[in-house]
Order: C-alpha cells, then sequence, then structure tokens
C-alpha cells in the first residue's frame, strides 16, 4: 500500500539559493506528520510544494498516487502539467495558513462556500448545507453571516479550516496555524485540528506546538537548512535528539517554556 | 500633414509658450509661498483665522479653476481696477493653486509626529525654531509629491485662459488653425510642448512618492 | 439702496435661466463618469495583462492623455475630427473628451487597487484549487472595487469641475451661459458668484456622497 502523501528528493531554489536540498518522507493514510525547525529551514516551502503554490526544481511528490506538478516523460524529463490538472489536484489538498487569509468582502458562510462554489461549480444551495455543517463542526454556528473583520483571530482561524475542508480534500496542510494568534485563542483551534486527526485525517502540521506535536503526531519531522535531520516517533526524536542542531532547537523551546 | 505651417508658425507659438510659463511659474511661485503661511496659519489657535482658512480652502476647491477666472476677469473692472487680462487670470491661477498647496501643506505639518514637538519642548527649543527647523523642513519633504502632482494641473489649467480670452500658447494656437486650418499639426505640437513640461514632473512625483513608500 | 435691490433683482432673475445650463452641465458628467469608469477599467486589465506591446502602448496613452490639457484634448476632437469626415457634436465631444482624460486616471488608480489586493489573498484562492480567471472576477476584483468607491468619488467632483472646459467649445453650461447673460445684459461679475455658487452645490452633494461611501466601504475593506 502506498502512501498517501510521498515526498521524494525534492529540490527547490529560489535563483541561487537552495532552501529544500533533496528532502524524501511518506505520510500514510489517516497519519499526522508534524515539521518542527528553525525559521527558514524549508517548512513553510515544502508544504507550498505540496500544493504546488511553489514549482520545485527536482524530485518528484505524489498525493494520492498522483504526480504533483510534473508529469514524467517516457525519456526522463518532467513536463509542467496543465492549469486543470493543478487546480483539480489543489482541490484535494486543503492548506490552511498562519495568516488566515480569509476573503475579507465575503461573510464567513460565503468563505466556506467560495471553493466548491468556485472551484466546482457547486450549486451555491448545495454548497451552503455542506458550509453550514462544516462551521457548526468548528463550532462557529452563530457567525454564519459575520465578515471576517469582526471575529476573532481564533475563529478567523477555524473559519479558515472549514473552507479547507469543504473542498473535501484527501490532506490537510496546515503552515503555523496558531502562530499568529493570542495565547488563549490557541486551544480553540488545536481542538479543531485534533478532532480532525481522530476522524482519520491525513495531515501535515508545521508548528511550534511541541505538547501538541507530541500528543497528536504519528510521527515528527526535524528541518534544518533544507534538510530532514531527524525523523521518527515524536516521543523519541524529542526525547533522544540526536545531532547538536536538534538538541540546541530543543533547548531553546524548553527555555521559553514551550516544552 | 503640413509641416510647413507648423514650421511658420513656431516662433508665434514659441511667443505662446513663453506667456504660458509665464502664468504657471507665477501662480505656482506666488501660490507655493501662500500655501506655505496659510498651511501654518491653519494650525492657528485663532479659531477666526482657522475658520477663514478653510472657508477658503472650501470655496476656492469647489469651483472650477475656469469658472474663478471668469471671476477675476470681471471683477477687477467692477471694483475699479482695469488690469491685463493675463493679470487677472494669473490671479485666479494663483489663488487656485494657494488652496491645493495650502491643504497639502497643513496634512503634511499634521503628519508630523507629535512626540518630535514634545520632544523639541522638552529640550527647551523655542516655538518658532521648532517651526523653522523641525516642523517645516520635515513637512515640505513629504509634500514635494502633491505639490508637483498640483504644479502639473496648474500648468494645465492655464490653457483655460484661452476661453476667458487671455493670450497664451492654446490662444495663439487657435489662431492659427483658424487661419490655416492645419488642426492636427498645431494643436499636436501645442500638446507636446504641455507634455514636454508636464511629464518629468509626474515621473518624478511617482519616483518620489515610491521612495517614500519604501521608507516607511 | 436702489443698487442692491437692481443686483438682487438681476440674481433673481439669472437662477431659472441658469437651470437649464445646469442640467447640461449634470448630463454632461452623468455620461462621462462611467464612460470613464469602463474605460479604465478596461485600460487597467488590458494593462496588466495584455502582451507586453500593447501594455506599453496603453501606458503611452495613459501619460499622454494625463500631462496634456483637457481643453487641447477637446479641441482635436471638436476641430480636427470633422477634418477626417466625422463631425461630432459639441457636447458628445466634450463627454468623449473628459472620458478619455479621466479614464487614464482612473486606469491608474484601478491598477493600484488590484495590486495591493495581497499575494495571499490569490494563494488562498489557489490553494482551494480556484482558476486564477475565477478568483480574479469572483475574489480580487469585488476587493478592488471596494477599495476604489471613494477614489472614484473623488474624480467625480474633479470631473464635475472639469465639465466646464466644454464652454471652451461652444456648449451651453453653466460656465458659457454665465458668461453670455453677463454680456448680454451688460451685468457685473456677480453673474459669476451665482455660476459658482451652482458649482459648488453640486460638488457639496458629491463630496457628502463620497464621505458616505468612505465610511461604507472602511469596514468592508477588511
Ligand atoms: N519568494 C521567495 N524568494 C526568495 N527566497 C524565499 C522566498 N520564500 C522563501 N524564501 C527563503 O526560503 C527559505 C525557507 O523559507 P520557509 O518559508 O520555507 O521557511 P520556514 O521554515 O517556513 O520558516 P518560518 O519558521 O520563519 O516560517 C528562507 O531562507 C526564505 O528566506
Ligand atoms: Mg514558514
Amino acid at each position: 500500500m502506498s502512501a498517501m502523501i510521498e515526498v521524494r528528493n525534492v529540490v527547490k531554489s529560489y535563483g541561487s539559493l537552495e532552501v529544500l536540498k533533496g528532502v524524501s518522507f511518506d505520510v500514510a493514510q489517516g497519519e499526522v506528520a508534524a515539521i518542527i525547525g528553525a525559521s527558514g529551514s524549508g517548512k513553510s516551502t515544502i508544504l507550498r510544494c505540496i500544493n504546488f503554490l511553489e514549482d520545485f526544481q527536482g524530485g518528484t511528490i505524489h498525493v494520492s498516487g498522483e504526480s504533483v506538478g510534473y508529469d514524467t516523460q517516457p525519456d526522463g524529463s518532467r513536463k509542467h502539467q496543465s492549469d486543470k490538472t493543478i487546480a483539480r489536484h489543489r482541490q484535494e489538498v486543503g492548506m490552511v495558513f498562519q495568516s488566515f487569509n480569509l476573503f475579507p468582502h465575503k461573510t464567513v458562510v460565503e468563505n466556506v462556500m467560495s471553493g466548491p462554489v468556485l472551484a466546482k461549480g457547486m450549486p451555491k444551495k448545495e454548497a451552503r448545507t455542506i458550509a453550514e455543517a462544516l462551521l457548526a463542526k468548528v463550532g462557529l454556528s452563530e457567525k454564519l453571516d459575520a465578515l471576517p473583520a469582526n471575529l476573532s483571530g481564533g475563529q478567523q482561524q477555524r473559519v479558515a479550516i472549514a473552507r479547507a475542508l469543504a473542498m473535501q480534500p484527501k490532506v490537510m496542510l496546515f503552515d503555523e496555524v496558531t502562530s499568529a494568534l493570542d495565547p488563549e485563542l490557541v486551544g480553540e483551534v488545536l481542538r479543531v485540528i485534533r478532532d480532525l486527526a481522530q476522524d482519520g485525517m491525513t495531515m501535515i502540521l508545521v508548528t511550534h506546538e511541541m505538547h501538541f506535536a507530541r500528543d497528536v503526531a504519528d510521527q515528527l519531522l526535524f528541518f534544518d537548512s533544507g534538510r530532514i535531520l531527524q525523523q521518527g516517533v515524536p516521543r523519541d526524536v524529542l526525547d533522544h535528539p540526536e545531532s547538536d542542531r536538534l538538541k540546541t532547537f530543543l533547548r531553546r523551546f524548553s527555555e521559553a517554556n514551550y516544552l | 500633414m503640413n509641416m510647413n505651417v507648423l514650421l511658420q508658425s513656431l516662433p508665434y507659438l514659441a511667443k505662446g509658450a513663453v506667456q504660458t510659463l509665464w502664468m504657471a511659474i507665477l501662480a505656482i511661485a506666488i501660490g507655493s509661498l501662500l500655501g506655505v503661511v496659510l498651511g501654518l496659519a491653519a494650525g492657528s489657535r485663532s479659531k477666526l483665522v482657522r475658520g477663514s482658512i478653510d472657508t477658503f480652502i472650501f470655496v476656492t476647491r469647489g469651483i472650477p479653476v475656469l469658472v474663478l477666472m471668469f471671476i477675476t476677469y470681471y471683477a477687477f473692472p467692477a471694483v475699479g481696477y482695469r488690469v491685463s487680462s493675463f493679470t487677472a487670470v494669473t490671479v485666479a491661477l494663483t489663488l487656485y493653486a494657494a488652496a491645493f498647496y495650502t491643504d497639502v501643506m497643513r496634512g503634511a505639518l499634521a503628519a508630523v509626529p507629535r512626540g518630535q514637538l514634545e520632544a523639541a519642548r522638552s529640550l527647551g527649543i523655542a516655538r518658532l525654531p521648532t517651526v523653522f527647523h523641525i516642523l517645516l523642513p520635515q513637512a515640505m519633504k513629504s509634500s514635494i509629491p502633491p505639490w508637483l502632482n498640483t504644479s502639473i494641473v496648474m500648468v494645465k489649467s492655464t490653457s483655460y485662459a484661452a476661453i476667458v480670452g487671455a493670450w497664451e500658447l492654446t490662444y495663439a494656437a487657435k489662431e492659427i488653425v483658424e487661419r490655416t486650418l492645419a488642426t492636427f499639426e498645431i494643436f499636436g505640437a501645442v500638446m507636446a510642448v504641455y507634455f514636454i513640461i508636464c511629464y518629468p514632473m509626474s515621473l518624478l512625483s511617482r519616483r518620489l512618492e515610491k521612495r517614500a513608500a519604501v521608507v516607511h | 439702496m436702489d443698487w442692491w435691490m437692481i443686483k438682487l433683482r438681476l440674481i433673481a432673475s439669472i437662477y431659472p435661466q441658469m437651470l437649464d445650463a445646469l442640467g447640461v452641465t449634470v448630463t454632461i458628467a452623468a455620461a462621462s463618469l462611467p464612460l470613464a469608469v469602463a474605460l479604465g477599467a478596461v485600460i487597467a486589465m488590458l494593462r496588466m495583462f495584455a502582451p507586453k506591446p500593447v501594455s506599453a502602448l496603453l501606458g503611452g496613452w495613459i501619460e499622454v492623455m494625463r500631462n496634456t490639457p483637457l481643453l487641447l484634448q477637446m479641441f482635436l476632437l471638436y476641430f480636427a475630427l470633422p477634418m477626417l469626415g466625422w463631425r461630432l457634436d459639441g457636447v458628445y465631444c466634450g463627454i468623449l473628451a473628459i472620458a478619455l482624460q479621466h479614464s487614464a486616471f482612473l486606469a491608474e488608480t484601478f491598477r493600484g487597487a488590484i495590486e495591493t489586493i495581497s499575494r495571499r489573498q490569490w494563494e488562498a484562492a489557489r490553494a482551494l484549487g480556484i482558476a486564477d480567471r475565477t478568483a480574479m472576477w469572483h475574489l480580487i476584483l469585488p476587493q478592488a472595487a471596494v477599495k476604489v468607491a471613494a477614489p472614484i468619488g473623488n474624480q467625480l467632483i474633479i470631473l464635475v469641475k472639469d465639465t466646464s472646459v466644454v464652454s471652451g467649445i461652444a456648449v451651453l453650461d453653466l460656465t458659457l451661459t454665465g458668461k453670455i447673460i453677463l454680456e448680454r445684459n451688460a451685468a457685473s461679475f456677480e453673474v459669476f458668484l451665482v455660476v459658482a455658487s451652482f458649482y459648488l452645490a453640486l460638488t457639496v452633494v458629491l463630496g457628502l456622497l463620497v464621505r458616505w461611501i468612505e465610511n461604507k466601504t472602511r469596514t468592508m475593506a477588511g
């Protein structure tokens, strides 16, 4: 049985700056992977590659068995996929950003409906039913007709999660979704993610919440300067760091009372 | 295209262009001076001063510059002054410019952070030196792009003098066209003159705006 | 005393005559604004998405329109077009010239507004698998529209004042009508105070409208 997400030797550079230097990992169906690492180590970049918000120069990514972004020709060369194929792929991968990125001119329920309606051409009535159910699930039934500007950060982020879920994705990617939140609002967002994990959603989370990673993740990946330096069961990685880099990284966290 | 007509008309057009430039330079120079003075005065404690400046800006900016030109054109003789149409029109342009520049200056002065005034006061710097050495230089600098944009409007507005009957570039062009019917050549050439004056100003203004945006 | 009575009676007597002229001014403004907005939007889109040569050409066009006097643009339409066999009525020349010049200013406003919509909004749409063209219409443009509502209002105020330039091509708007009344009655500059009061009334009303739109859209802009 092949993995839900299969990342092989991905290389990505911006001009001469190589930010991913051959990254490989698998995430099985229903598994939760957490990515930790210092700022600039390439954590966001790999998520963005999986959703093909960025192109990459080498390696392959497969989601649910389908190649992302490029097709390999019989002669071994890579060919950029059509916009249509890429859009269809993105519909199967949900992504939530640190900065929410809700559409400010649309109400909460319209934000959640926007994917099904604008990407899939679903009738509004049907989309609304789905949206209302999802908003109930993230605890925002009261706020259907509010504008994003009138919500707290935690509420906005839960809308963003519902918006991504409305596409019924096979995979969810979370990029530091609690980093922009006031501490007292972090819990409500993590609770939603934990529920998703229990429902069996395949997920990758980039996070600085070590406790949460330890609790929820099945595997932990430590990124350092565009490479994966250590990976494994969270407890093993966190309690038995193999490299000095990881030790330093974790020490800095415990000093900051994160651990 | 009749290039001969254009060549023969060039001296006449050049004379018109000089007249246009004079109008624009006088209006922009005197208008700017008034703008700085009134802009500073707008920060006055006197309600009367502030109210008068508000009213001046409100009324002047609320009507077309062409109408202001007609007002001065007919008002000077009505109150007993015989002035040339050039003077009447230039006075109108100057008032118009002053209203815009005052508004620009007032905004720029208000945008200087209050903390700087407090810092100056805590250093024991008196009111006037504070205004001239701290407030004005900063306000002047940030008001350069809007000052340029207003000046472009003023240069283009000089052409309306032709409607009132003051002789300048556009009026001269109309005279030549009526005589020669070389509409495209003459009007095209005149537009080119305005463009050559205005385009560098708008380029400069945009560059300064962009630089200011990067700094902030 | 008599003198004042005469002045007042004169002023009272010209208001009715000015009403027709007010209609002309308002019509010209009302016709040229939508034209300018539509044309400005088309130019802005072409500037951003058309092939390089087209976009560069339009860039040049915008600069020419912005940096030459409206009166000259009107003269070209009014005096030069007939030589090519097109005779346009003065009113239409006025409307067209005003629309052309203001569309150049508006095009840059629109482009600025679209470009300030953050890259993240595009990304959020892409991440949902929404095609760029759909995102443009349903997600980016509506946000840009909210942002340009107030600038369009301010442009409209300038546009209303610019309509006075049509008196340069013999259209009987408020300004030219004022001049004719003044000359016919050998009246004095008070006539132009009346003219000015009409324009002031127009710009004040529009100013209030713009203020209202600004308040309305501030919350929506997020
Ligand atoms: N558009 C870009 N152009 C050039 N360099 C970029 C670009 N985006 C990211 N980078 C660089 O790529 C590297 C990896 O960035 P990435 O955003 O993946 O880091 P990260 O691990 O997510 O960090 P953080 O914890 O700060 O979010 C960084 O050095 C960053 O400066
Ligand atoms: Mg990141």
